[in-house]
């Protein structure tokens, strides 16, 4: 056999995606490649999206880079593989030598178990781009997956739990974890009574500031799950001195629309916006996540309504490190933290590139850090990338396929204490150390980093 | 016009004027392709000359082939530069400057590699499955045109005055071995053809890195 079969089946049966869409396998085939047509035809995807689709040189380094595939050593997990499920219907549909010479230059019709097997194939990929450091064209897979996840949405098809929280967050004031506004303010009131706990001050969580410098807006999960990571923060900005605030009709950062739909992005990151403007602030910061800082820093110029283009986006790890810099804080020395490990979140590494700001501010805060091995550019995924993290039914396969290098390189570290400054890899941590038995905690940049702060009395 | 005129005379210039065009109706396309979306990788190399050398680095080593995939590199690597070694080799030899045994070893050299990487895509599970037939075409292409370079080589008579000829812009049908038509039939449709195939990573690795992965803010 020389080529992928031509009807592709499910690739693991146990998987628990499956295509589940209203529409017939006739429309859903037509559906698909009128999206394809309409995604080839716009302006944003142009030169990437067109070059990976047209190079590729089938050498599989991409495979030696890939978790997912390291894992399971299926040919079906193999990046180029997956990437060619999209690549042979665009040759075959969208290229002269693909209509007139099909099969022999790797173009094929489209099929309904083509796109079943794209199902299961795009969202077996965390989008993590660790495949495109070492590609020797420079191809991302990672961008033909969320291009393949973005025609599936066209043809009905996202995971439930993804979906369910965009409606959430796009209903009226709603956010993704559906935390009503009179119970976010209580958690304010609550996380403030915790700092004066902690810190014996006053550290308020000012809401709804008009014309403070600073909007923060964290994953709204944090709430809920990373009390000391939002603890931490709050007594930056405050050793800081910051003037900034917290929207109360729109708190939650998390991005789901980075995942599988542009439509969704746009939408999400316009209304928060919006509220970063109804409170006249000119920086939003977004906290620990890595996902939604890449949609808002990524995506804000193209899909941020031209009103909002000067709203400058940082990240809560360059805003710190800048208050650092300009020695607005400062730290105590360090009580021991015993042995502490950092993890690159994809999003902001390879995707953003914050590499050493927060490895800078651990080592100010006197933190020694046992680096992972191999770490920022090569740094393996948590496993939960990709929005994959939100389905508890892929908890399994995050487990044993996705997270699998990563609970062993975990475990190689000896650390006691491994910092995440984003919220979706922190879930996924938890979960990986909890099911491969490793003595770990898992924390925020901000939990040390707050803690270790010079106190903050005089400010 | 005789057929063997016109490949002695025409198909060499029409062969290297549809590759130069071709190459460059893929190149201007797609530097003409709108980049609103920035899809930067992280961290890339610092500045003009850092870029260069890892670029430089990357062409002539395959590095990252080197790095992670041995045995598909040793294929990979020498048929390129073989490739490369064979236009240089000819000109040289055509210069005088080198012997006609150097440019045969260089054709058993671009004979063995795609006949190495054949059988490496056939035969490893995870490359088979991601050739396509293209791949094994375009290597046997390569293949073909060494076999017709070899089998020309002992030919009786020199090809140096016709290739001069052919530079000079005087080609001369007389001069031409008749041995040596397969070979340049060979070479001037694989010519023909390299813009358009999946070879054209010539160009586009370009793009890929400078105008993608390494796009700056
Ligand atoms: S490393 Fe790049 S060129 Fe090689 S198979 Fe993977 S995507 Fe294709
Ligand atoms: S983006 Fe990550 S998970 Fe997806 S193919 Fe590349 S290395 Fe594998």
């Amino acid at each position: 056999m020389l080529h992928p079969p031509l009807d592709q089946q499910p690739i693991d049966p146990a998987y628990p995606f499956r295509s589940e869409s209203p529409l017939s396998r006739e429309e859903r085939k037509a559906r698909f490649l009128g999206a394809l047509k309409g995604i080839l035809e716009l302006d944003l995807y142009d030169r990437p999206l067109k070059m990976y689709l047209d190079t590729c040189a089938r050498c599989n380094n991409c495979a030696g880079q890939c978790p997912v595939f390291q894992a399971t050593g299926d040919v079906h997990d193999l990046p180029a593989w997956r990437s060619d499920l999209l690549r042979r219907v665009y040759r075959r549909y969208f290229t002269p030598s693909g209509r007139l010479l099909g099969r022999l230059v790797g173009a094929k019709k489209l099929t309904a178990g083509d796109i079943d097997a794209m199902v299961e194939a795009f969202y077996r990929c965390t989008m993590c781009r660790r495949c495109a450091v070492h590609c020797p064209l420079a191809v991302d897979n990672a961008l033909i997956t969320r291009i393949g996840r973005v025609l599936l949405a066209e043809i009905g098809f996202v995971p439930k739990n993804i979906t369910v929280s965009v409606a959430a967050q796009l209903a009226k004031g709603g956010n993704t974890s559906s935390i009503p506004p009179a119970a976010f303010i209580d958690t304010l009131d609550f996380l403030e009574e915790e700092l004066v706990d902690e810190t014996g001050i006053n550290i308020p969580i000012p809401r709804d500031v008009e014309g403070a410098e600073y909007f923060f807006a964290a994953p709204v999960s944090d709430y809920i799950m990373e009390a000391d990571t939002l603890m931490g923060i709050a007594r930056v900005f405050h050793a800081a001195g910051a003037s900034w605030t917290v929207g109360t009709e729109n708190y939650d950062a998390i991005n789901y629309g980075l995942f599988y739909s542009d439509d969704k992005l746009e939408e999400i990151l316009n209304r928060l916006l919006a509220e970063v403007r109804r409170l006249k602030c000119g920086t939003l910061v977004i906290g620990e996540c890595g996902h939604a800082t890449k949609a808002a820093l990524l995506f804000h110029k193209v899909f941020g309504r031209s009103e909002y283009r000067d709203i400058r986006i940082e990240s809560i790890l360059q805003v710190t490190r800048r208050f650092l810099a300009e020695g607005k804080i400062s730290f105590a020395a360090s009580k021991d933290q015993g042995s502490v490990t950092y993890h690159d979140p994809c999003n902001l590494g390879r995707g953003l590139g914050l590499y050493e700001e927060p490895r800078e501010l651990l080592a100010a805060a006197g933190i020694e850090v046992v680096e992972m091995q191999p770490n920022r550019e090569m740094n393996l995924c948590c496993g939960g990338g990709g929005g994959l993290v939100v389905a508890p039914d892929l908890h399994d396969w995050r487990m044993s396929v996705g997270g699998l290098l990563k609970a062993e390189q975990l475990r190689a570290t000896g650390a006691k204490t491994v910092v995440a400054p984003c919220a979706n890899c922190k879930k996924q941590l938890r979960e990986l150390v909890q099911h491969h038995n490793i003595d770990m905690e898992v924390a925020g940049l901000h939990d040390l980093v707050g803690r270790a702060l010079t106190r903050e009395e005089k400010a | 016009m005789t057929g063997m005129e016109f490949i002695a005379r025409v198909f060499p210039y029409l062969a290297l004027g549809l590759f130069v065009l071709g190459t460059a109706w893929r190149f201007l396309r797609w530097r003409s392709l709108p980049a609103h979306l920035k899809w930067t990788l992280y961290p890339f190399p610092k500045g003009t000359a850092g870029q260069l050398k890892y670029m430089a680095g990357e062409i002539f080593t395959f590095g990252t082939i080197y790095r992670f995939n041995r045995r598909l590199w040793i294929g990979a690597y020498v048929l390129h530069m073989a490739m490369g070694g064979f236009v240089l080799f000819s000109i040289l030899y055509l210069a005088g400057w080198l012997p006609g045994t150097a440019v045969r070893i260089i054709l058993w050299i671009l004979l063995a590699a795609p006949v190495y990487l054949v059988a490496l895509r056939s035969f490893n599970k995870y490359l088979r499955a991601v050739t396509t037939p293209e791949e094994f075409f375009n290597l046997i292409f390569l293949a073909a045109f060494a076999v017709a370079g070899l089998a020309a080589s002992p030919s009786a008579m020199s090809p140096r005055a016709y290739f001069v000829g052919l530079m000079l812009m005087r080609p001369d049908a007389a001069s031409l071995p008749p041995e040596l038509v397969p070979a340049i039939l060979l070479g001037g449709l694989f010519l023909i053809y390299l813009p358009w195939s999946r070879m054209i990573h010539y160009i586009s690795k370009y793009f890929a890195y400078h105008a993608i992965k390494w796009q700056k803010n």
